[in-house]
């Protein structure tokens, strides 16, 4: 009797880290993944400028002054600005200036950037993953622009499963969503609960059987401990509560949460609050988020193994 | 948008960033994770072992001892920021085993506190009302109450009944406690400060009190000469060595590190070093004003010859309402107005009640950290939907303590307390260690640090030389605590605890493996090529 097996790996939030990004990579061959998913926010969120001055280049970082002499001291220090999710852009005192006081500039730099950011990945992961024989499916989240789908389209070895249903293997099908409900930041792929919710249902409607199914959704089901995130006030500060710590509150979406409850998949894969790794269960539904160390180029995942109508095991993981 | 402020970093229009926690609110968390009821006991045990302890200037002399490991755990917290503290640079540095059993045992010696408080919360606030109310009112069978009530097995009755309550207080009351646990904390501080108002207002009548009951200063002295102590003045050694028990009011000042933020900049840095120290120089502040007046009042040398006749258990200690020579409970003997006293009792109570609030964030996180490390069963994560608690977590902090409340029965406070803080500080001695090793063991940290600590003196980092002052001043608690005399059952117990961490990892792990669960990759580092 031969015993189905697929070994999942989920990772989310990597946030433009190069070092996490690779990682992920490895953890395909080293995990010996079948199928691997990153479920959302691909890309930074903050650029560091590196001025240009005759021969030297000069940066300012975390507090700390950087001279830099020659090319290889740079490329150092963008490898190691990179690692941690951060882009760096080489440029001049004028240019900074205006960075500083036109936002639609800056817009356009960063786009420039991590679409850049991103075609590297995907080269990348085109030469890395040749020859193995793992699915590989990046999604992005609701941090990254829609210019990043178009990249993605571009590789070879990976899939992006935005708003469609794949197959994973022989018994479970995906569907994945990268939208979150909306944030106090009102970003581009923040939707509505109603919206997300008739999204849902378009998206279910093409499952066959539910009860093996992954809901690939970037945002986690609200009431879960998986949602957990600080309060925060309206200048975004963490609000603390009267016993001096943070005030955490549920965040997640009530329309995944809903949809959970009403259909009942195998499986939850979400992300988007990198603190609050765990796990839950909704009725039959096991719903996992892995967390996010991006920045200090840990990649946190869960390893799931799936055979026909369950769940074998999970373990999460920080290699 | 521009962040003006760090001229080379811009940020995008992106979720989950969020400001650094402002200095004075991390503060008021690293303050509330310290005990300031400590205050009523801790400096009776130290005066009577120490020998020629200074309290007050002990009080003030932690400070520079607790800086260095405020600063190494306040530079590794600052580079990884989210992770679990030192679970997991142990965990990285060492093997996860290691970070376990550092993990495991500190949190069973925070058991051991709350059962402690437990204890205290029963028989200085409690009874004290009893038999304060009964010494002010000259109702003698309250006082025969009181001393009743204070007998071993009652203590223990009375102490579980606090610790059951605390835990089904932290289970359906959470939310509520969260919105009065402000008022907890500042009832301490109001607690204390009447306290020493009382006692400096009435201190004749109970300093005549306490010679009418028989504890007058001659009488005390002659008893502890009998018992073979003459207070010898105020001595450095005995001052630097009984400094540790602030050291155990003071653990938890570096539990901050576990709410930084996302951002890592050196202006977040102000959120962990601000509360760090801060938080220090309160409860230093707090035990030295405490113990001036208390001098004041009492006298140096009558408070140190009833502590040590206190301490070493002796038949002639002679005040029998009093469990512990506290300055609460001498009041009544001040026959000082009542509802004072009373409402004083409460503050103290509602402080011993705070802490175990305090502490519930720690131990459950913890425990939900080796839950999804799958060292314990999944269950320990469930969260009562009603009252939105993590309610297995906290019934495990109710039973581990209740256990150690039990194990008061045959070892007594003191010691009780002290292999607490002694345990505590074992652990920090291995969690240095991998603070000292990790530039060599594992480089690619380092390059997480501040400029700062990464920069190299004689050959060995900053971070290094901050993880080695740690493990010498971690280690010198230890010392500190033992110093006095071992007690054998109290001794083996600490270290089958030490030891029992590592067990239920292994155990654990071949459970797991059986499963098929490929554990080994939990923690596996990836390379990047």
């Amino acid at each position: 009797m031969i015993f189905f097996v697929t070994r999942l790996f989920f990772v989310t939030d990597v946030h433009g880290s190069t070092l996490t990004f690779k990682k992920f990579l490895s953890a395909v061959r080293i995990y010996k993944a079948d199928v691997a998913i990153i479920g959302g926010d691909i890309t930074g969120k903050q650029l560091v400028t590196i001025l240009e001055e005759g021969d030297t280049w000069r940066a300012s970082f975390m507090g700390q002054e950087y001279l830099f002499h020659n090319e290889d001291e740079l490329r150092r220090f963008e490898g190691k600005l990179a690692d941690q999710g951060y882009y760096a852009y080489r440029t001049t005192g004028k240019e900074r200036e205006e960075l500083m006081r036109d936002n639609e500039k800056l817009n356009r730099v960063f786009k420039e950037v991590i679409l850049g950011r991103v075609r590297e990945w995907v080269e990348l992961a085109d030469e890395r993953l040749k020859g193995l024989n793992a699915k590989v499916f990046v999604q992005p989240g609701n941090d990254d622009t829609w210019e990043v789908d178009e990249v993605l389209a571009a590789s070879k070895h990976m899939v992006n499963p935005w708003g469609k249903k794949v197959n994973i293997d022989d018994h479970h099908e995906m569907i994945s969503l990268g939208y979150a409900n909306k944030t106090p930041w009102d970003l581009p792929r923040d939707l509505p609960e109603g919206e997300l919710a008739q999204t849902i249902d378009g998206l279910a409607s093409q499952v066959e059987d539910m009860k093996n199914a992954i809901y690939n959704f970037h945002a986690p089901p609200y009431g879960c401990p998986i949602d957990l995130a600080p309060e925060l006030d309206e200048n975004l500060k963490p609000k603390l509560g009267a016993s001096g710590t943070f005030n955490f509150i549920h965040v997640g979406s009530r329309a995944i949460a809903d949809a959970i409850a009403k259909y009942q998949p195998l499986l939850g894969l979400h992300g988007h609050i990198h603190e609050s790794r765990g796990f839950c269960k909704m009725g039959r539904t096991f719903c996992v988020n892995p967390g996010s160390s991006y920045s200090e180029g840990l990649l946190n995942g869960v390893i799931l193994e799936l055979s026909k109508n369950k769940i074998k095991s999970y373990l999460l993981t920080e290699g | 948008m521009a962040d003006e402020s760090v001229s080379s970093l811009f940020t995008r229009k992106s979720s989950g960033l969020i400001r650094s926690i402002a200095p004075h609110h991390s503060l008021s968390y690293a303050v509330m994770n310290m005990a300031i009821g400590g205050v009523l006991f801790n400096w009776a045990v130290a005066s009577g072992i120490y020998l020629g302890i200074n309290d007050v200037w002990a009080s003030l002399l932690f400070l520079p001892f607790g800086i260095i490991p405020g600063l190494a755990y306040a530079y590794m917290t600052s580079a990884m920021p989210r992770t679990g503290g030192d679970y997991v640079w142990t965990s990285r540095i060492y093997h996860p085993i290691i970070g376990f059993m550092i993990n495991f045992y500190a949190t069973m010696v925070y058991f051991i506190f709350i059962a402690a408080f437990g204890l205290f919360a029963w028989q200085i606030p409690i009874v004290g009302m009893v038999s304060g109310t009964g010494l002010i009112t000259g109702n003698a069978s309250l006082v025969s109450l009181g001393s009743i009530l204070l007998q071993p097995t009652f203590a223990f009755i009375g102490s579980l009944i606090v610790i059951v309550a605390f835990g089904l207080l932290a289970v359906f009351g959470a939310k509520i406690a969260n919105k009065i646990a402000i008022g907890l904390f500042l009832s301490g501080i109001a607690a204390l400060a009447l306290n020493l108002a009382m006692l400096m207002y009435y201190k004749s009548s109970i300093i005549s009190g306490l010679t009418a009951a028989g504890a007058g200063y001659k009488t005390v002295a002659n008893l502890a000469a009998h018992a073979g102590y003459v207070f010898p003045g105020f001595a450095a050694l005995g001052t630097f060595l009984g400094l540790a028990w602030v050291a155990s009011n003071s653990i938890g000042y570096t539990n901050v590190c576990y709410i930084s933020g996302e951002i890592k900049d050196p202006r977040a840095a102000k959120s962990t070093f601000i509360p760090i120290f801060g938080s220090l120089v309160i409860i230093a502040i707090l035990n030295a004003v405490t113990m001036y007046y208390t001098y004041l009042a009492l006298t140096p040398a009558y408070y140190h010859d009833l502590s040590y006749l206190w301490v070493i258990g002796s038949s002639s200690y002679p005040l029998a309402t009093l469990a512990v020579p506290n300055i609460y409970g001498m009041l009544a003997y001040g026959h000082v107005n009542l509802a004072l006293y009373l409402i004083d009792g409460v503050l103290w109570l509602l402080t011993f009640a705070s802490f175990p609030f305090a502490v519930t964030y720690v131990f459950t996180r913890n425990i939900f950290a080796w839950s999804f490390d799958r060292i314990i069963p999944s269950w320990f994560t469930k969260v009562s939907k009603r009252a939105g608690t993590p309610i297995y977590a906290v019934l495990l902090a109710v039973v581990v303590s209740i256990i150690w409340d039990y194990f008061y029965m045959y070892t007594g406070l003191p010691s009780l307390l002290a292999y607490g803080a002694a345990g505590w500080y074992l652990a920090w001695v291995i969690v240095g260690s991998a603070i000292l090793v990790m530039f060599r063991v594992r480089p690619e940290l380092l390059e997480l640090l501040p400029e700062a600590v990464r920069r190299k003196v004689s050959g060995m980092p900053v971070i290094s030389w901050l993880g080695l002052g740690t493990i010498l001043i971690s280690g010198y608690l230890v010392y500190a605590y033992m110093m006095p005399g071992v007690f054998a059952v109290a001794l083996v117990f600490l270290i089958a605890l030490l030891i029992l961490g590592p067990v239920i990892y292994a155990i654990s792990y071949y459970i797991n493996k059986q499963r098929g669960i490929p554990v080994e990759l939990a923690r596996k580092l990836l390379p990047p090529e």
